[in-house]
């Protein structure tokens, strides 16, 4: 069933459109757009609102100031939003754009994600760069790219990638025990999280779990369980004894 | 030919900047996308910048951010700060693109990074010795691809032709694909062309760097 209504907003009329059970709307500018069910927007979207409860799906680019997904939402275009909530499965197959994005659930961006904050819990893909003013994820990360931030913070589960991390301050760490990953009782989970990447370049940097080629800092601590091929550090370098670096580097 | 280029740590040891400062101005636009040059080194791959730009861009920043915030030094300083933000009114001029482009040029000026890139695409299919047409597919199908662009590693474009035969009557059509290798095209059709977008990506940033 399909709902609609309109809403004065000063001398602009924008309408409510609300699908309960099955159906679809046509693209344009909406104040509200409420998918509980299973429903699709056939074009462009423009809203001040959009949730989706059920599984959703927008055949084109979104602009909303606010997006909430809980249940299953689609974006076959690019996102563009000030917040944007997501739990349960996303696909943007455009890039992403927010000034706050926060994401439970499996989410997945095919191009790059700009936000000013960006926080993640369960398995997250980005297939280009993640960059943002903040930058906290937690669970499984996959970001082909660059993921950049003034500040980076990463709890490990499973198994992680990102191509280069670079920023202020840098910070990953292994989850400790009770993880969220771990609750679902998914037994692959429960090693230690581990992280690999190419080149880790940051003004403080913290590491655990890493396995990476370079990282390059003014001071750097290498916790436990990494293996880094090369660290080059211009104030202090710390390296646990469960850890390797195979070549040091000063200034 | 190539102008001097400076490593990312000795940019840092000359101007004193951090780490989070080069990438937040990388992130803000301030410091050209265009202008990060990655070359392989015997320690891996490493981050090089067209010397004398960088450093004037940097020592500009840090002069003008006493007075004005950083998205004001935004609007001051990144004319061609991001590479969606490029613009260039004489492609020909860029060698990659090159006399072979001039057939391909749709509009007097303003051509954006993407749509150099698209450019530089079917100028080296016209100098692997296609028809015009046939490069036209490329440039088109590159134009508006601003997010390939950003994170072009291991994409490749591909521009094939192939001839339908149905009751004696012959049809030749050609394409044009891009996408992550491997990338296959059923054997009937014969591939023209085939370009690694990163090196061509790299080519259009490093002549733009100039």
């Amino acid at each position: 069933m399909i709902f609609h209504d309109e809403e004065r907003e000063g001398n602009r009329r924008k309408g409510n459109v609300s699908i309960a059970g099955t159906g679809k709307v046509a693209g344009g500018v909406y104040h509200t757009v409420k998918i509980s069910g299973s429903g699709r927007v056939e074009g462009n979207l423009e809203a001040e609102e959009l949730r989706i409860s059920g599984a959703g799906k927008v055949e084109g680019a979104t602009k909303a100031r606010e997006v909430v997904v809980t249940g299953a939402g689609r974006f076959e275009g690019p996102v563009e939003a000030e917040t944007l909530q997501c739990s349960g499965a996303c696909k943007v197959e455009g890039g992403l754009q927010a000034k706050e994005a926060k994401i439970a659930g499996t989410f997945k961006v095919e191009g790059n994600v700009k936000a000013h904050y960006f926080r993640s819990g369960g398995v997250l893909k980005v297939e280009g760069d993640l960059e943002a003013e903040v930058v906290s994820l937690a669970g499984i990360v996959n970001v082909t790219g660059l993921l950049s931030a003034d500040r980076v913070e990463m709890k490990l589960e499973g198994t992680s990638y990102v191509r280069e991390i670079g920023g202020e301050v840098i910070e990953v760490r292994r989850r400790q025990r009770g993880g969220l990953l771990e609750e679902l009782g998914i037994p692959f989970f429960r090693r230690p999280g581990s992280l690999q990447a190419a080149s880790i370049e940051g003004d403080d940097v913290y590491l655990e779990g890493t396995r990476a080629k370079l990282v390059r800092g003014k001071r750097v601590t290498i916790g436990p369980g990494c293996r880094i091929e090369r660290v080059e550090y211009e104030e202090s370098l710390e390296v646990d004894p469960d850890s390797r670096v195979e070549e040091e580097v000063k200034g | 030919m190539s102008e001097e280029l400076i490593s990312k740590k000795e940019v840092l040891r000359l101007t004193g900047i951090s780490y989070g400062q080069l990438y937040r101005w990388k992130r803000m636009g301030l410091i050209p996308e265009a202008w990060f040059i990655r070359r392989s080194t015997f320690t891996g791959q490493e981050t090089f910048f067209p010397r004398e730009k960088i450093l004037k861009r940097i020592e500009e920043i840090l002069r003008l951010k006493e007075e004005h915030s950083l998205e004001e030094l935004v609007r001051l300083l990144s004319r061609e700060a991001a590479p969606e933000k490029v613009t260039h009114d004489d492609p020909t001029a860029i060698a990659v693109i090159g006399a072979e482009g001039k057939d391909l040029l749709w509009k007097e000026g303003a051509y954006t990074f993407a749509e150099l890139v698209a450019l530089a695409a079917g100028a080296e299919a016209l100098r692997n010795k296609t028809k015009l047409h046939q490069a036209r597919l490329l440039v088109d199908l590159l134009r508006r691809g601003e997010d390939d662009l950003r994170a072009p590693t291991g994409i490749y474009l591909i521009l094939a032709e192939k001839t339908l035969e149905r009751e004696g009557i012959s049809v030749r059509i050609s394409f044009a694909v891009s996408g992550r290798d491997p990338l296959r095209l059923d054997p009937e059709s014969k591939v023209l062309v085939r370009l690694d977008l990163e090196r061509l990506v790299e080519r259009v940033k490093r002549e733009l760097g100039r």
